[in-house]
């Protein structure tokens, strides 16, 4: 596996860029897409905002610093584009962000890409009732396992309030699951 | 705030695991860097297509656009005049000019144009359809007795009128349109 400043130098000379840009694909896929596809729900729209990170990684992978790790920055960049999304979807429907959360968890029963039981649909409806950014912390600490530190580069917010934020999630959806798994 | 952090942490994982619930298909990500090799060409191309155009071709597309439109809406209502149904009294000018000698008359009376009723008109018609042509009816009718109700349910297709003005050598047709 190539180290990760190797692949930036790669990725930014035009000679080596698109090779660069298959190995740093292979590397990177599957984190993007889980990570994506917790704030979007459907394999669908997970794939087409994951191919949008991609685009967009490639076309400003020159004014990428190198002051953050490669990773944070793309991963920005997953969000960012995921966000987008949701909130694209949101203003079409003419529907609150959390309606369309709530909505995307309450269809996962029917969803041909979700194996969960019952108790992880009910997750998801907790997910669901939580603010943008908690579901965000939620996602990427307790199921990426991701240290504050790179959540905060991310995320550009501080650990403070990051930890703040995870505090409440975790506290609502185990307040959730109480009261709805018996 | 850290020990209620681990404790609700807890409660979940024992509830819930680690598993999200979603899922892909066998062979997704094997297939994620050729899409995306697609995909890119595919934008490429859409920024860098390399088609141009003629100068001020969408400055004066609105009108002559436009001008086409004006054109379709003339040949329908040149259309509604040419309705194939005519007026009885249109077609016996006609079988007047065809002649009368094809008639068969129920009495012995002298051969007479006030004799012939329209049953007969009519029924000559159906059965002769094929010996009347419409150069013989345009040269009997004059576009005064063309009535637009006269024509109400007959239909000429629009490929028919096309075919018919692209068809025609007599320029006369075109012209009227302008």
């Amino acid at each position: 596996m190539t180290d990760e400043v190797t692949l930036v130098q790669q990725l930014k000379n035009e000679k080596s860029k698109e090779l660069a840009f298959r190995e740093l694909i292979r590397q990177y896929k599957k984190r993007l897409y889980w990570h994506i596809r917790k704030i979007v729900i459907s394999h669908e729209d997970a794939n087409d905002v994951l191919q949008n990170t991609f685009i967009k990684i490639f076309k400003n992978i020159d004014s990428f610093k190198e002051d953050s790790k490669l990773f944070s920055w793309m991963y920005r960049i997953a969000t960012n584009e995921s966000i987008t999304f949701i909130n694209k979807r949101a203003k079409e429907r003419n529907v609150d962000i959390s309606e369309i959360h709530s909505e995307m968890a309450s269809n996962l029963q029917s969803d041909v890409n979700f194996s969960g039981d019952e108790i992880q649909i009910i997750l998801q409806k907790a997910i669901a009732t939580l603010s943008p950014k908690q579901q965000l912390v939620f996602n990427m600490k307790y199921f990426d396992d991701l240290k504050y530190a790179q959540i905060s580069e991310i995320l550009e917010t501080s650990v403070g309030a990051l930890k703040a934020s995870y505090f409440h999630a975790i506290k609502k959806i185990e307040t959730y699951i109480k009261n709805n798994h018996h | 705030m850290n020990n209620e952090i681990k404790n609700s942490e807890n409660f979940i994982y024992q509830k819930v695991g680690k598993e999200s619930g979603f899922k892909v298909s066998k062979n997704y990500f094997e297939t994620i860097e050729d899409n995306f090799a697609i995909r890119l060409f595919e934008e490429n191309i859409n920024q860098h297509p390399g088609f141009e155009t003629p100068e001020g071709y969408f400055d004066t597309l609105e009108d002559s656009l436009l001008r086409k439109v004006n054109i379709k809406s003339k040949v329908i209502s040149l259309r509604q005049k040419l309705i194939q149904i005519i007026p009885l009294a249109a077609v016996a000018s006609v079988l007047l000019f065809i002649g009368i000698n094809s008639f068969q008359f129920e009495s012995t009376n002298a051969l007479s144009f006030e004799n012939i009723t329209d049953d007969a008109i009519e029924n000559w018609l159906e059965n002769n359809s094929s010996s009347i042509h419409t150069e013989d009816i345009a040269t009997i009718v004059s576009e005064a007795e063309l009535l637009d109700n006269d024509f109400a349910f007959t239909d000429i297709t629009d490929d028919t009128i096309e075919n018919y003005l692209y068809s025609s050598e007599d320029a006369t047709v075109i012209q009227e349109l302008y």
